[in-house]
């Protein structure tokens, strides 16, 4: 291959889409190196401190699209501090200087301020889409800047992020001359939306396709909003509060059937039973359904909302679908591949729920489903082995069971042999999480049979160390291990140090983990940060005096080029 | 954040032993091997059953060569696993196995033979053991009589100040929780006694809804006999209504916003013409529940209480009280049993009269005294409550007799 020509080379590796792919082609040789680098598009960053964002960008200079993740996904449960870190400017600075041909930003689970957004809107005239999950730092005069700056702006998708609300007038910022847009995302801001700016918006991006409002926008405003983008494919209906009696009720009802095109509905934050049925008409069309933040719809509604659904691919629910709603998905949405739970009231005053019933008929009913996340407060080794044996597909499985080690309710066992069914019947699973009552016996079968197995969550589970090796010596893909309230300690953390540098990362909290241990590791892996953040206020002054023996509240360990990190807060030490 | 429930004034880590980490032993072994030893011993006893003999028996020598042990128990059982797992499979159609008996008798498991239904459960499991444990997470005073098993498992998850004071502890206290406690009294009411692992027949629900075991409190299946402290609906007792869980950091493992799904009411804009902008309007459409946050004076945590769960003022008084009396209790520093002392500060709650009176703020922003609308009114309107030192009002009366005032001059 060296023997031809540069640009046939580079030809070539237009059709090595994946990352992993061009990572491993531009090992081969020097020449491939080059080539591969200089052709590369996109680069996906897993870890922002697993490498400097100037090194990233003066090997790839011809990138168009950076994504880039921050903090450890227990971040999203509040385990991890606010000022951990995972700040974004640094690689928007280095993109700015060396890529300003870059068109898209994705970044998750990163702080980013209004100023780091203003650089961006700034520093690229090409720049096309930005995408904010899991985000922190920034508020709506962020916004404002984005808008006002970026110009040929397709896409700003905000999801789930903390965005603090400076005022409403940040849509006014887009200029009339912005027609581009193909998505707009605000599902998460929480503030009050400047109802005319927004309609006026819509009406001159005819391209627009996707559109989530947030829970502030009216269903007067839909109406206008929806009068004017018949082209929608994906919607986010805002608050949908509205009484069915009413003449805005009506108009909804009518603009409904007008779109031909909607596959994928989401929002109806305020939702009543009645007012659910202006969508009606588009249910049978739909692939994608989220009514789990609409926790005023109970059970039978969302039935008969369910029983239209037969296309649907992805449904994500609250619990109050129950087990008799679960079985009419079972019955009606033979396409679905993602289902996903969520438990409407977790303190416990709550009436429905769901049990391993539900699931049971969902995973006889629906032979596609791959991916499922499903919160319940009690499941059985039964069910689990059936599941099991009936959806061998899944590649993402994350079960969580309210109760904290809570064991299998009809035979008082721990759950270990129901996820080891399931571990050992899907052979593609590249996500677990566990719960439940688990004994060591279960990470004796996730080393053994989840050879894909790529990132796996653990929470007060296992009797010893022996669980946290048989993983670490079993699961040769496996990515990120984040676990907390186990009894794993320095053993454990010790017994396989090389896999560390072959993982992405791992997070432990509430573990049974030692200073020494954590020493001992960062001594003998020099190229992995080990992380411990110590909130405990008294304890961090006198560093120096801790001794070894002293347990560690949470540790963050991951692989890096770039040494420890010159930006860790006091209270997180990289030994 | 999620779930902060700090409480500090839990005593229980005077009631737990310290943890201390023996000074001579290598960091290598510091699987504390005081917890280690507990945990083994009282856990891993295999009760015959040929086809789960894969399990090795745990070492009870903790002080052997972990390192040993781990590979012992690899080699040993590597191959046995595999057939293991087999036939477990296989017969897994229709006995209940009984063979595998992982609470030993020693039991840390609270389990209530009776509750657990015929024959299904763990066999061997001998309850008169005098070390059967009530592992509830419910705060101190819950479920009459357990105050110290409640005090001692209203862990240091929620306590920093705690954590400043016996990291070690904590962790050891936190693991503790899930295999044993210190013994509790088994108490007569072993069935509706909230155990960690408490196990209901379903045979005995007879509806479609299982009992829920709960982790904590127990207030679920503690209705019958007692009053329904905490989220728990007072009335809907029985398998459709459960506990609330003490709550832990970050558990359940949802994002914070859908953490208040259920209780918030979003506001939604009601459109104006152009480029005015939208009015803010609350309802609340919700009506599956009503929680409504409750605090007291003098004690850090506040507390939610579903109104509709009750019908009328004595109701939620009596919850109030049950809300709060075991946290004033210990305050007061008396978890043996509940004081009278303690009890006698919720009376006279609703009318003025006693050590507390129950106030309320309303959709308009204002303190109200409970009691002075109807009912329904009330539900209507209340945001949140307010458990006032009555020698507070005093007070507050003339702040707002000013205000009052001002009001009228305007």
């Amino acid at each position: 291959m060296t023997y031809f020509p540069e640009e046939v080379v580079e030809h070539i590796f237009d059709f090595v889409g994946s990352h992993r792919d061009r990572n491993t082609v531009s090992t081969v040789c020097k020449a491939w190196y080059q080539v591969e680098r200089l052709s590369r598009r996109t680069v996906f960053v897993g870890n922002c401190y697993a490498i400097g964002p100037e090194r990233v960008m003066a090997r790839f200079p011809g990138i168009k699209s950076l994504s880039v993740k921050g903090k450890p996904h227990f971040a999203d449960f509040n385990l991890v501090p606010y000022d951990w870190g995972g700040f974004a400017l640094p690689w928007i600075v280095a993109a700015a200087r060396l890529c300003p041909g870059l068109e898209e930003l994705r970044l998750k689970r990163m702080v980013v301020t209004d100023d780091g957004l203003e650089l961006l809107a700034r520093s690229f005239p090409n720049f096309k889409s930005l995408v904010l999950i899991s985000c922190e730092g920034f508020s709506t005069d962020g916004l404002a800047t984005i808008a006002t700056y970026c110009r040929g702006l397709r896409e700003l998708d905000l999801q789930e992020n903390e965005v603090e609300d400076h005022g409403c007038q940040w849509l006014s910022f887009f200029p009339d001359s912005c027609t581009s847009l193909v998505s707009l995302n605000f599902g998460c801001l929480k503030g009050e939306v400047n109802g005319g700016a927004l309609e006026r918006l819509v009406a001159r991006c005819p391209n627009l396709r996707s559109l989530k409002l947030s829970p502030a926008v009216s269903v007067e405003s839909l109406n206008k909003i929806l009068a004017r983008a018949s082209h929608l494919v994906d919607l986010g209906t805002g608050s949908f509060a509205v009484d069915h009696r009413t003449d805005v009720y009506h108009m909804l009802m009518n603009s409904f059937p007008k779109f031909k095109s909607l596959r994928n509905l989401s929002g109806f934050w305020d939702a009543s039973p009645c007012c659910l049925r202006a969508v009606y008409p588009v249910c049978t069309s739909l692939t994608v359904l989220n009514l789990s933040y609409a926790p005023a719809i109970q059970g039978d509604d969302l039935i008969k909302i369910i029983c239209l659904c037969f296309k649907l691919q992805k449904l994500w629910v609250l619990d109050s679908i129950g087990d008799k709603g679960l079985a009419v998905v079972a019955s009606t949405c033979k396409e679905l591949q993602e289902l996903r739970v969520f438990p409407c009231d977790i303190y416990g005053a709550g009436t429905t729920s769901v049990t391993e019933e539900g699931l049971l008929a969902v995973s006889s009913g629906c032979p596609k489903l791959n991916s499922l996340l499903y919160f319940c407060y009690q499941m059985t080794n039964a069910a689990l082995i059936t599941i099991a044996k009936n959806c061998p597909h899944f590649t993402r499985f994350r079960l969580c069971i309210l109760d904290p080690g809570k064991p299998d309710p009809v035979t008082d066992q721990p759950l270990d042999e129901g996820f080891g069914a399931i571990v050992r019947s899907c052979k593609n699973l590249r996500r677990l999480s566990l719960s439940g009552r688990l004994t060591d016996q279960v990470f004796l079968y996730i080393g053994m049979y989840a050879e894909r197995l790529e990132m796996l969550s653990i929470a007060f589970a296992g009797d010893s160390d022996k669980g946290m090796i048989y993983v670490l010596n079993g699961c040769k893909n496996l990515r990120k291990l984040e676990i907390r309230d186990c009894p794993f300690g320095d053993i454990a953390l010790l017994k396989n140090v090389a896999k560390y540098e072959t993982m992405r990362s791992l997070w432990m909290s509430s573990c049974d983990i030692t200073l020494g241990g954590c020493k001992a590791l960062a001594a003998k892996m020099p190229r992995l940060n080990v992380e411990i953040i110590n909130e405990n206020e008294e304890t961090y002054e006198f560093e120096e005096n801790l001794s070894d023996l002293h347990k560690l509240e949470k540790i963050y360990v991951y692989r890096t080029v770039a040494g420890p990190r010159n930006d860790a807060p006091d209270f997180v030490w990289t030994l | 954040m999620g779930w902060e429930c700090l409480d500090p004034t839990v005593p229980f880590l005077g009631s737990f032993p310290s943890h201390g980490i023996p000074a001579a032993v290598p960091f290598l072994s510091t699987t504390s091997p005081t917890r280690q030893r507990k945990r083994k011993d009282e856990k891993r006893s295999v009760v015959a059953g040929a086809s789960r003999a894969f399990l090795p028996p745990p070492s009870s020598d903790p002080t052997s060569r972990p390192g040993t042990r781990v590979q012992e128990a690899a080699g040993r059982s590597s191959s046995t696993f595999e057939l293991a797992m087999e036939e477990d499979l296989e017969n897994r159609g229709g006995a209940c196995p009984q063979l595998l008996d992982l609470i030993p008798n020693e039991s840390d498991w609270m389990m209530a033979p009776e509750a657990s239904g015929g024959g299904r459960g763990v066999g061997g499991l001998d309850d008169s053991e005098d070390k059967k444990l009530e592992l509830k997470l419910g705060l101190p005073g819950v479920g009459g009589g357990e105050e110290e098993a409640a005090a001692v498992l209203c862990l240091d998850f929620f306590s920093k100040a705690s954590k400043t004071t016996t990291t070690t502890t904590c962790t050891g206290a936190r693991r503790r929780l899930f295999e044993s406690a210190e013994s509790k009294s088994e108490g007569p009411q072993q069935e509706q006694q909230a155990g960690f692992l408490q196990l209901q027949s379903r045979a005995e629900s007879g509806n479609e809804w299982p009992h829920k075991a709960v982790w904590a409190g127990g207030k679920a299946d503690l209705q019958q006999s007692h009053a329904a402290p905490g989220g728990a609906a007072g009335p809907n007792t029985s398998s459709q209504t459960r506990a609330a869980p003490a709550p832990v950091v970050g558990w359940p493992p949802i994002r914070s916003f859908r953490k208040n799904l259920s209780s918030s009411s979003v506001k939604p804009s009601v459109g104006l013409e152009n480029d005015n902008v939208e009015m803010k309007h609350k309802f609340d459409n919700n009506k599956k529940g009503l929680l409504v946050k409750i605090n007291m004076d003098g004690i850090p945590i506040g507390r939610k209480v579903d109104l509709k769960a009750y019908d009328n003022y004595e109701k939620l008084s009596l919850a109030v009280k049950e809300l709060f009396l075991g946290l004033l209790a210990a305050q007061r520093d008396t978890p043996e049993n509940e004081n009278e002392a303690a009890k006698q500060a919720f009376v006279g709650l609703l009318d003025g009269s006693g050590e507390y009176t129950l106030v309320y703020e309303d959709n308009e922003g204002d303190k109200m005294f409970v009691g002075d609308v109807p009912w329904d009114m009330f539900v209507s309107t209340v945001k949140r409550l307010r458990v006032l030192k009555s020698s507070d009002l005093a007070a507050l009366r003339e702040q707002s007799a000013g205000k009052e005032q001002q009001l009228k001059v305007e």
